[in-house]
């Protein structure tokens, strides 16, 4: 009777739980659909003529026009950068800044991790500080002084860049703490010393945690808007563009022709997720933290 | 007679010391001039005031931040800022992190199609923030066809833009910080679940554990390093982070939020002085605030070791 009532309870228990996950399974599907619908939407706006837009905006495009992608390079601008500048601008700073914040990172990751000097406790905690300490209003003072600096509409301001604290520290702190000391004694033994064990033995044992970063890294820059909109006004990237081209009254009456520029600058961070899917998101994942 | 030897470094030593200070001498530079000196300056100037040009030490700046938020003056907008402000905290920290922590369980168990909801739901931390905004302007936008406005009218409701308007633009900037704030959320949780041992979750189901009993006693004691990690920088966030003001609705419609004013005081160039003002009485509740649940975290579960 005990193990009828025990079977009874489990055989609810499966109902139930089948009923949960069911509902469940609905509601994330039509929230996915959600993504698929606005990113579709704007996909098949970007091949229709703007008055066709104007009269049925959800309708599908009677007829694929593909010159709004080729018109974009030529209307869409912004204080004098065209898209062309724009792509450039957004290579340089998320390439450039990924460069630098991935390698400083890096170097400081091990630094601190291998090496036993006055500071080096000190350096640790003040890493782990910054990260938990919520420090709020510091963007006037920091533009004040960037603005002294010559550093606020130029590519110098990448330098800000060169901290190597925050999460990647952490990250390459705790890669470097799972690689063998040995291998430097090894290369002592040989006659080398410590920049020839950084830069021949552990950077390049880095590369692979170098790369996944750097991808999260570079979408991050590519998307950024807030930053290049405030110090680097006069260099737009295409984020910025997408931003401000919605105030540019020509393009304001020309809504496909904005669609198109949209899909454009997605394309480039879509398939850097669809070729390392994998990596960016192990590594967007709260890195080191077990469980 | 006793001499004394001067210990002489070895080449490795000096090399080892000249290695440290060409690699750590930047980043010790930067860290003193953009975190010291700016959060130092940024202290100084919650202090001051402008008088004709000279910049003078001032309390001024801190009796007119009192009598705002007080109610003292009837046409301040900070009591504004400061409640759209906790508006945009509670979401994340009582809607948005709970239900991400409880939607990835979902994935954990491979509920289906899960390999395409992990693909779907990581696109918003992929695609920029100005994409998703203006897709959502444009759905919400009735003069545009926007879906939203038109699903309304066919329910026999007046199709308004809700971004525009006073009565609903708020709630619509939240439904967006809703829409888009589980993404990266579920995946930090679902990889943290992925990293529970398989045995302990078959040992679980031999015992016939439940399906709440294993989310309470299993899941979250084992994830909760990441769990209590997202919610202390949640809780540090609690005045920095501005939600999409500047992509929605750049502060109309009361809709701003005491980050995105520091940000448009800063971008207009307008004095830093008061704002500072604000952001120093922020940082003076918020550090003790996390500090204090960072130590309730801590106490809720102890690390476990797998």
């Amino acid at each position: 009777m005990q193990v009828k009532t025990q079977k009874h309870k489990q055989n609810k228990y499966t109902v139930r739980k089948k009923i949960l996950f069911a509902i469940v399974g609905v509601f994330l599907f039509l929230y996915s659909l959600t993504y698929i619908f606005m990113l579709g939407w704007a996909l098949l706006s970007s091949f229709r003529d703007k008055l066709e837009f104007i009269r049925e905006p959800l309708s599908w495009p009677q007829q694929w026009d593909f010159a709004n992608y080729l018109d974009a390079f030529d209307v869409l601008e912004v204080g004098g950068n065209n898209l062309f500048a724009m792509i450039f601008n957004s290579l340089w700073y998320s390439v450039g800044g990924t460069f630098i914040s991935i390698f400083f990172c890096n170097v400081t990751g091990y630094c601190i991790c291998k090496y036993k000097f006055v500071g080096r406790n000190a350096f640790y905690n003040v890493a782990i500080l910054i990260m938990l300490v919520p420090v709020v209003g510091a963007m006037p003072a920091t533009y004040r002084l960037l603005d002294t600096l010559g550093m606020v509409n130029t590519p110098l301001y990448l330098l800000t860049m060169t901290g190597g604290m925050g999460f990647n520290f952490l990250l390459f702190y705790g890669f470097y703490s799972n690689v063998s000391w040995e291998y430097a004694e090894a290369v002592f033994i040989d006659g080398g010393g410590h920049f020839t064990v950084f830069l021949r033995v552990m950077l390049p044992q880095s590369m692979p945690m170098c790369f996944a970063l750097g991808i999260v890294s570079f979408i991050g820059l590519w998307n950024d808007y807030n930053s290049t909109l405030l110090y680097l006004p006069d260099f737009p990237t295409l984020a910025t563009g997408l931003y401000l081209f919605q105030y540019v009254p020509s393009i304001r009456a020309d809504y496909p022709l904005y669609f198109a520029a949209i899909i454009m600058a997605t394309i480039p961070v879509i398939v850097l997720y669809a070729c390392f899917q994998e990596a960016i998101m192990t590594n967007s994942v709260a890195g080191g933290l077990k469980g | 007679m006793k001499q004394h030897v001067k210990k002489k470094k070895s080449p490795l030593e000096k090399g080892k010391t000249v290695f440290l200070i060409v690699f750590l001498t930047i980043p010790v530079i930067n860290f003193l001039v953009f975190w010291l000196y700016v959060n130092f300056e940024s202290f100084l100037n919650a202090f001051r005031i402008e008088v004709y040009g000279d910049v003078v030490f001032s309390f001024d700046n801190w009796v007119y931040f009192w009598e705002e938020i007080s109610g003292k003056n009837p046409f301040s907008t900070t009591p504004m800022l400061f409640r759209n402000t906790l508006k945009f905290f509670s979401l994340n920290l009582f809607a948005i992190l709970p239900l991400s922590f409880f939607f990835s369980y979902f994935l954990y168990k491979k509920i289906r199609f899960y390999k395409y909801y992990r693909l779907i739901f990581f696109l918003p931390n992929i695609i920029s923030a100005a994409v998703l905004a203006t897709l959502y302007k444009f759905i919400l936008n009735p003069s545009l066809g926007g879906i939203v406005p038109t699903i309304v009218e066919l329910f026999g409701g007046e199709p308004i833009n809700y971004l525009i308007d006073e009565r609903y633009a708020m709630n619509a900037v939240l439904v967006y910080c809703l829409w888009t704030g589980f993404s990266v959320n579920m995946i930090i949780f679902n990889g943290a679940m992925g990293r529970v041992p398989y045995e302990v979750m078959e040992a679980a189901q031999i015992d016939g554990v439940g399906f709440w009993s294993e989310i309470g006693r299993i899941i979250i004691p084992m994830t909760w390093p990441t769990l209590s990690t997202i919610i202390v920088t949640t809780v540090a966030n609690i005045f920095v982070s501005s939600g999409p003001i500047l992509l929605l609705t750049q502060g109309d419609c009361d809709t701003s939020t005491i980050a995105y004013w520091i940000y448009l005081t800063t971008k207009n160039q307008l004095s830093i002085y008061y704002p500072s003002t604000v952001a120093f009485a922020c940082t003076v509740v918020s550090v003790p605030l996390v500090l204090l649940v960072k130590k309730l975290v801590g106490l809720l579960w102890t690390d476990v070791s797998y």
